[in-house]
């Protein structure tokens, strides 16, 4: 059983790890993966269909009676099931099976507050803190009428009846849940990327801009925790030392090993080349950079989109990708590229697909299979889209 | 064919110089007599090859880059592995009375490119072309190719070499003169900028315009060969700085220089597993003075002590040329914008030499003493150099005695690294651009393999290794101030808390590279030694030509330390005294052509590492073939077993001029292979600038017809671009992917309202794992979402991936199909084969744990469900494979679009 420590607007952790709110997904999955011992049973649930804004992500910790809620970086922790944990504020326990969850309880523990909300349609009555809330159960038959709105000039809900325990409760940030968490102290070093421009020029794109966010960074004597924003700018043709002194280092490089692909290349060296390209892979940024192994230069961009039914899910952290495209007279008359249209106005507004910009050429094609099922790529302007098959 | 020198041949003139053809080295078995020779006994019998009378002296030799074999910008080496497509290499003599330079390409007919008789040259360099940059036009364009000297004769100011001349060899008039007041020790250039290096100072000015860029005067000079060691990347300068600055030292640099005076296979087990120890004894002794405090090498204490006393600096400072401006320096009260990374490289003592590999992310730095050297893997941050991390990947080990370095040079695939002394011995060292032990399998492949095998992948030994190594700092609570001595009074103090502070969070942090604990370096010990004799220098300074045989040179073994003693002492005495100026440069090998046997040119093909090309100031130039094998004894070669590297002689090219040589002087003819090649390159900036891209891929065809371009972009799709985890997130057991079938119901987000979680719940497919009772408590609670309504959306596709099988499938087609997928859906639906059926039944009956009784359709979901780790502990690593009995208990997975199961609530 999970014994875990509340704070209000910020976090539900112990000592050795905590939920914070404004964790991004992959790390709260690491820190579910480093517990596997402790959180057997973790559901990852994501909605397939497109939505403008606020595409949830939960994460769904079966066994202990909790969930986050991610959009995309952690918004909302809520304990749905408080029997399966035991919960301490300022260190001391205000729900274990030992001690029930009462209002009593709550009162105790965390003090007066505003007069509890009534939601009939759910039959919770909720108690908010800054931060926090806390919704009880009442017993329909007994209670509800005269916790109706206007029963008793609504006076009577000032009390919830003795006795009732917590249902759920629940740690978000600012006074609602609507106020968004502040991030700062969760990137550490890290850079994270809150969104990718694709630059182009005429031709095709040549580069990528980045609006990167860090932490941590200010005067060394000092822990500094503030925020900071700024961009950066990538280009096609640039040599490693480039991209590291302009993005950061990469978190890890991968040799490419034998290209299955270069079968369809039209030039006629098809044959393994001596030098193997190297990708530096930008898992916060959502971006891999492919470079070439002679001259040492950028010559390709690999997007991530970071969906949850893809392939390469959880590798590369959701990141916002803006593509823009030329509108080119006579040149894309193919069903494929108006189905990419779609695709890419999909893209646009909502970032869920996943693609791979990369150099000119374009058609359809379909791609390698992963137990997601197959994707689909199309070439277009310069850059090819691989999207899912949904 | 063994043509021993033949004479010279002439190009006309205006374009090149003098053409030499290589020459066979003589037989093996000569050289393996000289292997018995290992010290300084120089062979009299320098017998064959014809002796040139006249051969001006030669005061330095060096391998150079520019525009002819820039392989990023110029077209000619693109991407076309056949004949032609390795770039020349380009070899500088400064002679007493001039330069000269030649090119080599694959051909292996040296070109002499340029020869002027002047007074002596003390360095010269070509200029590359300047990058195309919108803000900064070309003042040169007309001019180029560039090349700056330092002579003695052209510095008005009265003192020698005081003095940088550029000069356009297309027009052969001096474009641009720079005077200094001090003497200069050597000039640099890449795309950027042009550097001259005086003493204790850096002058950088812009490519373009030879405008001053930035200056340096806070280099810590060296007693070695180069006074004033320093690196350029393409974009970074590192140089050897005079101080130590807390406010932006970067985390990491050396670390473990205490194996300085042990042998390379003294690598206690001990020592690795305290290696986040050390990294901290490290950073404490660094800043109280000198001696280690470290409790956890005591041997630093004993060996490394009392050598250190008088011995200084050791720090490097890495700056990005682009943001440099005006003077450049690492202190306190300074923001440090133009600072990469700013590091102890090599404790107290001075760095006398430094190199970048091709990609710039390795850093070779020697110091004075030149026991070891130490390779560094640069981990930038954006913004600030005191985020920046160093790696210490490897300690070099080269021996114990003292000696200058002169040159260090890396292959174009950053695996091998050839370290030469003034003594003129080349050490090649084998290295991974990533670390680790270089093994069988990391260098007997033609192309780098990435750091993980594919054994170590699907065992998921990293991860493993990763969090042996995130423990002692980690979690733990950090048992290291306890252990090491108050650090409180240092000046580190602060940062040591906060380095630790980080490392207590880094169990939450995925994968910062830039955070500590680094693995331990490694110590790598020379895999072979190539010497060229130095005593032969007295023959070359009495009568100059005597050493033109062909069999000038000495191969040693390598230091092969069995047992842990002290390293062969290797050319130790006798050499003193005797310098040597020695350059060199991996490369393909020139000589196919020679030994034109289709087989030698297959093998030459094959072979795994490039040749090695070694200059000397005699004026010769060398191709070793370097033969790697795994090494000789091992019981059986596997995949770590290690190496054994060969080198022999290949052949040799007598480059030193002769005093009957005419000059080849500026003003070159239009085909001038420098000029073509200046040509190539600034043209590349055009085609960049203006009107297509496509310079930058592998695919260099644009075209413009559409239909060949429907095809092209297919080759380009890029399947795999990272090592991917030994287990993927959905591929379980601890997590289960579930989409989210309606958008309104999911996430209600109001302070009034909990029903955040209301329909995902995961009750109706985990019933015997879910706590039943809160399901009979929530009568009022909605429909899960993961159930469509039954009548909208019937074959609403809702997804699942299911714990260990890897898969991932449509479940409203599960219930009606048990056929193989994924063409499921071209069978018809309803249709169950009775074998599948009944060998489903059987298997799902095997794995129940808790039976139940249960309607038949859901008693299959309710024993999978109930199974699901046995099942997928039984699949174990064959991750992203199907289980074989998958068949069976696939076609069990729960139907979503039938209601929830609640009568299991009585089970």
């Amino acid at each position: 059983m999970l014994d875990l420590e509340i704070v209000p607007e910020r976090s539900a952790g112990n000592e050795s790890w905590e939920f914070s709110l404004g964790m991004p997904f992959a790390q709260a999955v690491s820190i579910l993966q480093k517990h596997c011992h402790l959180v057997r049973n973790v559901q990852v649930l994501y909605s397939e269909q497109v939505k403008p804004v606020g595409n949830d992500l939960l994460l769904n910790l079966t066994q202990d009676g909790l969930t986050l809620g991610l959009i995309p970086a952690a918004s909302i922790i809520e304990v749905y099931n408080l029997s399966k944990v035991k919960l301490k504020y300022c260190g001391v326990h205000f729900n274990s099976p030992t001690i029930p969850p009462t209002i009593e309880q709550i009162d105790q523990s965390f003090g007066a507050t505003h007069p509890g909300v009534y939601n009939a349609a759910e039959q919770l009555f909720h108690l908010n803190f800054r931060g926090l809330s806390f919704s009880f159960r009442l017993d329909a038959r007994l209670d509800t009428p005269k916790f109706a709105p206007h029963y008793a000039h609504g006076l009577a809900s000032l009390q919830i009846p003795n006795g009732a325990t917590v249902e759920r409760m629940h740690v978000y940030a600012g006074n609602a849940l609507s106020d968004h968490p502040d991030a700062s102290k969760l990137l550490r070093r890290n850079v994270y990327a809150e969104g990718v421009d694709v630059l182009c020029d005429a031709y095709g794109p040549i580069g990528l801009k980045f609006r990167l966010l860090t932490a941590g960074c200010g005067p060394v004597m000092r822990v500094d925790n503030k925020l900071q924003t700024f961009q950066r700018c990538v280009y096609l043709g640039d040599h490693c030392q480039d991209v590291v002194s302009i993005i950061g280092s990469p978190h890890k490089v991968f040799y490419k090993s034998e290209d299955k692909m270069r079968i369809h290349s039209a030039l006629p060296h098809k044959q393994k080349s001596r030098c193997n390209d190297y990708f530096y892979n930008f898992f916060t940024l959502g971006v891999d950079i492919l470079f070439d192994a002679i001259s040492q230069q950028a010559k390709k961009f690999v997007l991530h989109t970071n969906y949850p039914g893809h392939y390469n899910f959880n590798m590369y952290h959701r990141c916002d990708f803006r593509i823009p495209l030329i509108p080119r007279c006579g040149e894309i008359a193919t069903p494929a590229s108006a189905k990419l249209h779609c695709s890419v106005q999909d893209i646009l507004g909502y970032k869920n697909f996943v693609l791979l910009p990369c150099l000119p050429h374009r058609s359809s094609s379909s791609n390698n299979t992963n137990p997601f099922g197959s994707t689909f790529c199309y070439g277009f302007q310069g850059m090819i889209f691989e999207v899912g098959s949904k | 064919m063994s043509v021993t020198a033949e004479e010279p041949r002439r190009g006309s003139r205006g374009t090149v110089g003098v053409t030499v053809r290589p020459q066979p080295v003589t037989e093996q078995s000569y050289m393996e007599s000289v292997f018995t020779f290992l010290h300084d006994v120089v062979p009299q019998a320098y017998s064959g090859g014809s002796i040139v009378d006249g051969r001006e002296k030669v005061l330095w030799v060096r391998f150079d880059e520019a525009d002819i074999n820039d392989v990023g910008r110029n077209s000619m080496f693109e991407q076309c592995p056949g004949p032609g497509d390795t770039p020349p290499l380009l070899l500088t003599l400064g002679y007493s009375n001039g330069l000269q330079i030649w090119s080599l390409p694959e051909s292996g007919e040296a070109q002499e490119v340029f020869s002027m008789r002047h007074g002596p040259v003390r360095t010269a360099r070509l200029l590359p072309a300047p990058l195309p940059v919108l803000a900064r036009r070309d003042l040169f364009t007309e001019k180029r190719p560039l090349l700056a000297t330092c002579d003695s004769i052209s510095s008005s100011v009265g003192q020698a070499y005081c003095a940088v001349d550029v000069r356009s060899l297309r027009t052969g008039d001096v474009v641009k003169s720079i005077q200094f007041k001090t003497p200069i020790f050597d000039i640099l250039a890449n795309q950027r900028i042009l550097l001259v290096a005086l003493q204790e100072k850096v002058a950088a000015f812009d490519a373009c315009s030879f405008s001053k860029k930035f200056f340096i005067t806070s280099c810590f000079p060296s007693s070695g060969p180069n006074p004033n060691p320093l690196a350029l990347g393409a974009r970074w300068l590192a140089y050897s700085d005079n101080k130590l600055v807390q406010r932006h030292q970067s985390y990491g640099g050396v670390s473990g220089d205490a194996v300085q005076s042990y042998t390379a296979t003294v690598i206690s087990a001990a020592k690795t597993i305290k290696s986040g120890l050390s990294l901290f004894g490290e950073a404490v002794g660094r800043l109280t003075g000198g001696r280690s405090l470290s409790s956890s090498s005591e041997e630093e204490g004993a060996i490394g002590g009392p050598r250190r006393q008088s011995l200084t600096q050791g720090v490097v400072t890495i700056t990005d040329i682009e943001r440099a401006q005006g003077q450049v320096q690492v202190s306190d009260d300074h923001e440090g914008d133009a600072i990469v990374a700013h590091f102890p490289a090599h404790d107290h003592r001075p760095i006398s030499a430094l190199s970048f590999d091709a990609s710039g992310m390795l850093l070779v730095t020697a110091d004075c003493q030149g026991h070891d050297f130490h390779v560094f893997r640069i981990l930038a941050h954006p913004l600030l150099a005191a985020q920046a991390a160093v790696r210490h990947l490897y300690t070099l080990h080269r021996g114990d005695t003292e000696a200058q370095v002169q040159d260090i040079t890396m292959s174009q695939d950053s695996r091998w690294v050839a370290v030469t002394t003034l003594r003129g011995t080349s050490h090649v060292f084998p290295i991974n651009p990533y670390g680790g032990a270089p093994c069988a399998r990391t260098h007997l492949s033609p192309r780098v393999v990435n750091r993980v095998s594919r054994f170590q992948r699907s065992a998921g030994l990293e991860e493993i290794e990763a969090d042996i190594a995130s423990k002692p700092t980690g979690r733990s609570n950090s048992p290291v101030p306890s252990l090491s001595p108050s650090p409180s009074a240092s000046p580190c103090h602060s940062r040591l808390a906060r380095q630790e502070s980080f490392c207590n969070r880094i169990n939450n942090n995925p994968g910062n590279p830039r955070l500590p604990p680094f693995p331990h370096p490694m110590t790598i010990a020379p895999l072979i030694q190539i010497r060229q004799p130095v005593s032969l220098g007295r023959v070359s300074k009495s009568s100059g030509p005597g050493f033109l045989a062909s069999g000038c040179l000495a191969l040693k073994p390598p230091c092969k330390n069995k047992g842990g003693g002290s390293p062969q002492q290797a050319c130790s005495k006798g050499s003193s005294g005797m310098e040597l100026c020695v350059a060199a440069r991996f490369a393909p090998s020139r000589s196919q052509f020679l030994n034109s046997t289709a087989v030698s040119r297959e093998k030459d093909r094959a072979s795994v590492v490039d040749n090695l090309f070694v200059a000397c100031s005699y004026g010769m130039l060398l191709e070793y073939q370097l033969d790697l094998q795994p090494a000789f004894g091992a019981a059986k070669i596997s995949d770590e077993s290690s190496l054994d590297l060969l080198a022999s002689p290949r052949c040799s090219w007598t480059l030193a001029r002769s005093a009957l040589w005419d000059e080849a002087r500026p003003p070159f003819d239009n085909n001038h292979p420098l000029l073509l090649a200046s040509d190539t390159v600034q043209a590349w900036r055009g085609r960049r600038d203006g009107h297509s891209c496509t310079n930058c891929g592998s695919n260099e065809s644009l075209s413009s017809d559409p239909g060949v371009e429907g095809e092209e972009w297919l080759s380009q799709v890029e399947i795999v671009t990272h090592t991917g985890p030994h287990r993927r997130l959905w591929m379980g057991p601890q997590f289960q992917f579930k989409t989210v079938q309606s958008s309104g119901q999911t996430m209600v987000l109001s302070s009034s309202s909990s029903a955040l979680l209301s329909q995902g719940t995961p009750e109706p497919l985990q019933p015997d794992i879910m706590d039943l009772h809160s399901l009979r408590l929530q009568p009022v609670r909605s429909d899960p979402v993961t159930m469509p309504r039954p009548s909208s959306a019937p074959r609403a596709a809702a997804l699942e991936i299911e714990a260990g099988s890897g898969m991932f499938e449509q479940n409203s087609l599960l219930l009606e199909v048990s056929h193989s997928w994924p063409d499921s859906s071209a069978i018809g639906r309803g249709v169950t084969d009775p074998v599948d059926e009944g060998l489903r039944e059987r298997i799902a009956d095997a794995m129940v744990e808790s039976p139940g009784v249960c309607p038949p359709d859901h008693a299959v979901e309710l024993r999978r469900e109930g199974s699901i780790e046995t099942l997928s502990n039984s699949s174990g690593s064959t991750s992203g494979s199907f289980p074989r009995a998958y068949e069976s208990y696939r076609a069990s997975l729960p139907g979503l679009d039938t209601p929830l199961p609640l009568q299991d609530d009585d089970g």
